[in-house]
């Protein structure tokens, strides 16, 4: 199908396309020019709308043992939200914070959301994260594997082998189909293990072995550039959720400063920064340390940042980040799940409800803000909301209307706790974000920091994955009209994906399938068969199952799309 | 009662046939009704299966409706049991079901009265904030529960629920307030996660009472096969105790719990001392 969307407002910062009228054409999935269409081509009018390419979400937990575990241990999140089956065009599905597969396909490609990646998987249980994946429509995906305490990683890191980590890392990535590496408290996983890592920091000692969080995120993030993964490692800071760790997550982006000196691209990503950005010796004085880290990033070009931007409401954490769970579990009282994977990484489960009167929840709010507001550079910050740690996804139009209007802001101070904002530096603010702004973090600067090169922007050859937003950009001011922009987000008029009209007026009209993207780095042959020999040995005494069944196979997963990446390994 | 000096109109529903499928209709309640002529009323939707119909196709409508829901009365003439929600949130009126009812009947009720001749079925007065329901047969589990994997407390708030049949499993889950009274015997876990109100049941009940309870009362006149090990006796009990409507008559065994839901042990747990020769043991605990 053939596709001319004619006079839109478009919006493509890769191409520094900035709210000009412009025709996009569509031919085979694929972007091209507007003279190589032929006469039967469809044309759509968009006259009046704004034009942007289909989203990128970095980071949302929409698969996985963990999402599965939450989904289970959540019945009440799934009675009121229903999305009705329509026979022959969609399926039917329930949840808001733990929604199930297919409506989670659904409601990103509603809101012109086309790419999303699962951040935290264990390697032994990928195969189910793939599994769900499978089962999400629409949306391309991949996930990161955990590997911050994977004992081979650990062996590797304490031996200082770094060549041999890397083949390992290279290794794992093709195996279960893995795209970039995840680390979740550096080494707390293993620690935990023993009972012990509450509110470990860069530089204690990990019980069991020879090292400290700061090693282990150095080796990585060496590793990384070994390898030369398109991600830049994705690393979740020690201490997250308790009072004063900003020191420790500025302590977390300098630890790789000096590996990150002579390269443009960064080489640490700081996932959902503000549950890493409390200042303050206590819940009772608690304060936001969002300035301190958005002016260590505005002086550093190495380090990107996701918020975790807190939505008010109903929310599910998991994470694998069991200590902190087990410490949320006592703040918040009821449900709460813990898990052990065996030799890889432990993860935890929390229902939790941010409220608005609530002074710690009001100066998370804030800090998530702030940080976006103060940071300069907008291709090195994402505003996502952790789904479903912080808020559901589907609350992305209300965050970016946070973003783009101080007025919306203005209302949110009315209802939030006055104690709590007196804290933060987030209504001296007056910055706002404007649309092409908006574009770059949402769309071209994900696609950008995955190192996606046919997503995220319009140009010929790209990815026909567009997303069309019904409101005039040149006639609605929107930091006066900021319920305009939430209400075009939430329904998107139009989404392409793949050059299918997947979204027309808000309703879904078509159920397929995207592809998985993973990495294939080349490892030079020799030093993968002495690895690989030393994996295969171990993997008898420390796994439950065999090495041939840890393997994930390409024809296991519905549509996979490799990446070869040329290593530095010689 | 203030209802008795109003002047009801009644509304009749006379099922057309015997429902095989489950059929859901939270449209039967007195605050629909009301101001509605017998066309409107019949052309109500309702589910019979997955299938979508109006009211009129499944029931004949007679009678004549009343202006506000206070002084309409609807009686649903026959055996029901497959027809799900009616009187749900309702405010205020009557209803009345001339035989068996199914689940959730009176869910999240406000006010009124419903009268149901027959049975029920589960989570009947399920989340209701007031109100009055009298079930003359049995009644199913969870009732004037909370849903599935809510947190406690977030069951019934206020209301009465009379029972004179037996009820099933889980009765009073969650609840928050209010009084159920139950006349036969109850299944396992009656009062599972309460936070206040009280439970009264007259028959036997078959174990496990107040699990994870931290506030209100069950009181069980009948047989309790054994207390659980997270309650502690406190006191014997000689005067009646009030549930509801009525006072239930003492001597009665006092333990207090659920240790494991909360440390502060504010729940009662009353139970019968003829009924139960083999809680004598905890006597020797009383010095």
């Amino acid at each position: 199908m053939e596709y001319l969307i004619k006079n839109g407002f478009v919006y493509d910062p890769i191409n520094n396309v900035k709210g000009e009228k412009m025709d996009i054409a569509i031919k085979d999935g694929k972007i091209v020019s507007p003279n190589d269409l032929s006469k039967d081509a469809k044309i759509v009018d968009v006259s009046g709308m704004v034009v942007m390419p289909g989203g990128v979400d970095i980071h949302s937990h929409i698969a996985g043992p963990k999402v599965n575990a939450g989904r289970i241990m959540r019945p009440e999140d799934h009675y009121k939200i229903f999305m009705r089956m329509v026979l022959g065009v969609r399926r039917s599905g329930t949840g808001r914070t733990t929604p199930s597969t297919n409506i989670i396909g659904y409601k990103y490609a509603r809101m012109g959301w086309t790419t999303v990646f699962e951040p935290a998987t264990p390697p032994l249980e990928t195969r189910h994260t793939h599994e769900e994946l499978d089962d999400i429509p629409i949306l391309d995906k991949g996930c990161f594997p955990l590997l911050d305490s994977n004992w081979f990683v650990l062996d590797y890191l304490q031996n200082k082998e770094y060549e041999k980590c890397a083949t390992f890392v290279g290794w794992i990535m093709d195996a279960i189909k893995g795209y970039a590496v995840k680390i979740v408290d550096p080494g707390v996983a293993e620690a935990w293990g023993w009972g012990r890592g509450v509110g470990l920091c860069l530089d204690d000692p990990i019980l069991g072995y020879n090292l400290t969080p700061r090693e282990i995120v150095r080796g990585l993030c060496k590793v990384n550039s070994m390898l030369k993964l398109p991600h830049p490692i994705h690393v979740h800071c020690n201490r997250l959720g308790f009072p004063g760790n900003y020191t420790c997550t500025i302590d977390t982006m300098d630890a790789v400063s000096d590996l990150g000196l002579n390269v443009d691209f960064p080489v640490i990503h700081i996932t959902h920064v503000q549950f890493t950005g409390y200042a303050g010796d206590s819940w009772a004085t608690l304060r936001s340390g969002g300035e301190e880290i958005a002016k260590y990033v505005n002086n550093h070009k190495h380090v990107s940042l996701d918020l975790g931007q807190v939505v008010f409401g109903d929310s599910t954490t998991m994470t694998a980040d069991a200590p902190f769970e087990f410490v949320l579990h006592h703040l918040a009282p009821g449900k709460w799940t813990s898990a052990d994977v065996e030799a890889e990484t432990s993860s935890g489960i929390v229902p939790y409800k941010y409220k608005k009167k609530n002074l710690v929840n009001t100066v998370q709010w804030c800090i998530g803000l702030e940080v976006a507001l103060l940071v300069k550079d907008p291709w090195r910050i994402f505003p996502t909301t952790d789904h479903p740690n912080a808020g559901p996804f589907t609350r992305y139009p209300t965050v970016l209307s946070w973003l783009i209007s101080k007025k919306a802001r203005e209302k949110m101070f009315e209802q939030v706790n006055r104690r709590g904002l007196r804290r933060t530096a987030l209504p001296a603010i007056d910055r706002e974000y404007d649309l092409y702004e908006i574009a770059i973090v949402t769309r071209a600067a994900g696609a950008k920091i995955l190192g996606l090169k046919n997503k995220g922007h319009l140009g010929i050859g790209a990815d026909a994955d567009v997303a069309i937003y019904n409101f005039n950009p040149e006639k609605i001011d929107l930091s006066n009209n900021w319920e305009v922009f939430v209400k075009a987000l939430k329904r998107a008029a139009y989404t392409f994906k793949n050059g299918v009209m997947v979204v027309k007026d808000g309703e879904v009209l078509t159920h397929f399938y995207g592809e998985t993207y993973y990495v294939k780095p080349k490892i030079p042959e020799d030093l993968f068969k002495t690895v690989i020999e030393d994996v295969k040995t171990k993997f008898k005494e420390w796994y439950s199952v065999s090495f041939e069944n840890y393997i994930i196979k390409d024809q296991e997963l519905r549509a996979v799309k490799p990446t070869i990446v040329e290593t530095a390994l010689k | 009662m203030t209802s008795e000096k109003i002047e009801f109109k009644e509304v009749i529903l006379k099922p057309k046939y015997t429902f095989n499928v489950p059929v859901e209709c939270k449209h039967i309640s007195p605050d629909v009704f009301a101001g509605k002529n017998l066309e409107e009323i019949g052309k109500l939707p309702i589910l019979e299966g997955n299938r979508r119909k109006v009211l009129g196709e499944l029931f004949k409508v007679e009678g004549e409706t009343g202006k506000t829901p206070t002084e309409t009365h609807i009686i649903v003439e026959g055996d029901v049991a497959k027809l799900r929600r009616i009187g749900e949130a309702m405010t205020d009126g009557k209803i009345t079901v001339k035989g068996n009812v199914g689940h959730y009947a009176g869910f999240g009720m406000k006010g009124g009265v419903i009268t149901i001749q027959g049975n029920a079925g589960l989570w009947l007065g399920g989340k209701m904030k007031g109100g009055t329901i009298e079930v003359f047969g049995d009644a199913g589990d969870c009732i004037g529960g909370s849903l599935r994997g809510e947190k406690s407390g977030k069951g019934m708030k206020k209301g009465t629920i009379l029972i004179h049949g037996n009820v099933g499993a889980e009765i009073g889950r969650g609840m928050s307030g209010g009084a159920i009274l139950v006349d036969g015997n109850c299944g396992p876990l009656p009062g599972v996660d309460m936070t206040g109100g009280s439970i009264g049941i007259k028959g036997n009940c078959e174990g496990k009472p107040g699990a994870r309870m931290t506030g209100g009362r069950v009181v069980i006149l009948g047989k309790v096969p054994d207390i659980l090990p997270s309650f502690y006796i406190d006191e014997i009990r000689e005067s009646p105790i009030k549930v509801g409507p009525t006072k239930l008559p003492g001597p009665l065994y006092v333990f207090i719990g659920d240790v494991v839901a909360d440390i502060k042990c504010n729940g009662r747990l009353l139970i019968s001392v003829q009924a139960n020769p083999q809680l004598k043991i905890y006597e020797e605990l009383l010095t």
